[in-house]
């Protein structure tokens, strides 16, 4: 005749800690959000576009970059996923936004969140809400707000 | 050309935590149990009498339906296999060079995985005799860490 045993649980969890070397391009991007308050990319000089978050090389010619340029932190939604649903290490409580954003100033869009996403659509105009206690990390900027 | 930018970041630490819950089912409450204890104790197979670590539901030989029997194990048996481990990385239960062990417990059909201590690496031989080291009493959890190792004797 089997026991009859309380049901019981391990909660348990794996840990994944990770160094990443950053670069001169992304070392520098992170510097000038936690010190500059501001979102810098590199221009390229042959094909002229803007290149954030900066790379090396010119994703459009492969030219070498080396010309930084201050770019707004407003710009437009050029794609996004509206999160209802909680999870674990979520980065916002839902409902929230992944989006790509284009800011002004930029040709190539960055990765980033939107809080208070209702009614979000492609091309709606965001502005970065900045932390006042900033680590160099692209969560420096908290996330972006629709633009009324 | 262009603006003036710093760069005073090399380096980004971050962790991943993934947590999960795993339920244990009816038959490892009582292991743990016992381990807390300072025992262990397992299922044997009315049909073929033979005793598997942990304990399931049916045998691992002859996978019939576990019939309630318990029994007590030793905690001595001996060294089937081992890995010495001198490699450093995440995630290891203690620094190297240390070893995992695959011990025969007596009275035991299969192969309990745990740490070797107490143990010279070069000394350590297939076959050879090890015996428990348990946690003191308010140590333990009802884990298999209530054993903190096997130790030659």
């Amino acid at each position: 005749m089997k026991r009859v045993v309380e049901a019981r649980t391990l909660k348990a969890k794996i840990e994944c800690p990770y160094r990443w070397s950053t670069g001169r391009a992304i070392g520098s991007f992170l510097t000038e959000l936690r010190d500059g308050r501001r979102i810098v990319g590199l221009r390229c000089d042959r094909c002229g576009k803007t290149i954030v978050p900066p790379q090396d090389y010119c994703i459009y010619c492969a030219d070498e970059l080396d010309e930084w340029v201050e770019v707004s932190d407003q710009g437009e939604v050029t794609t996004f996923t509206e999160v209802k649903m909680d999870f674990p290490n979520s980065p916002l409580e839902p409902p929230f936004a992944y989006i790509v954003v284009k800011l002004d100033g930029a040709d190539t869009g960055l990765a980033h969140l939107a809080r208070n996403p209702e009614g979000i659509v492609v091309g709606s105009r965001v502005r970065a809400v900045w932390k006042e206690l900033r680590e160099g990390s692209i969560r420096d900027i908290d996330y972006f707000e629709l633009v009324k | 050309m262009g603006i003036e930018v710093r760069n005073n970041i090399k380096e980004i630490r971050g962790k991943w935590e993934m947590p999960f819950e795993y339920s244990y089912g009816q038959y490892y409450p009582i292991f743990y149990d016992h381990m807390k204890e300072g025992e262990i104790w397992t299922v044997r197979c009315s049909k073929c009498q033979r005793a598997f670590l942990p304990p399931r539901p049916y045998c691992g030989n002859c996978f019939e339906d576990v019939e309630e029997e318990w029994v007590k194990l030793s905690d001595e048996g001996s060294v089937r296999s081992y890995t010495v481990v001198r490699m450093p990385y995440s995630g290891q239960p203690t620094q190297p060079p240390y070893c995992y062990i695959l011990v025969v417990l007596d009275g035991c059909s299969n192969e309990f995985h745990h740490l070797l201590g107490e143990a010279d690496p070069s000394q350590i031989k297939v076959g050879m005799r090890v015996k428990a080291v348990w946690r003191p009493e308010e140590e333990r959890t009802g884990s298999v860490h209530d054993i903190k190792y096997f130790k030659p004797i």
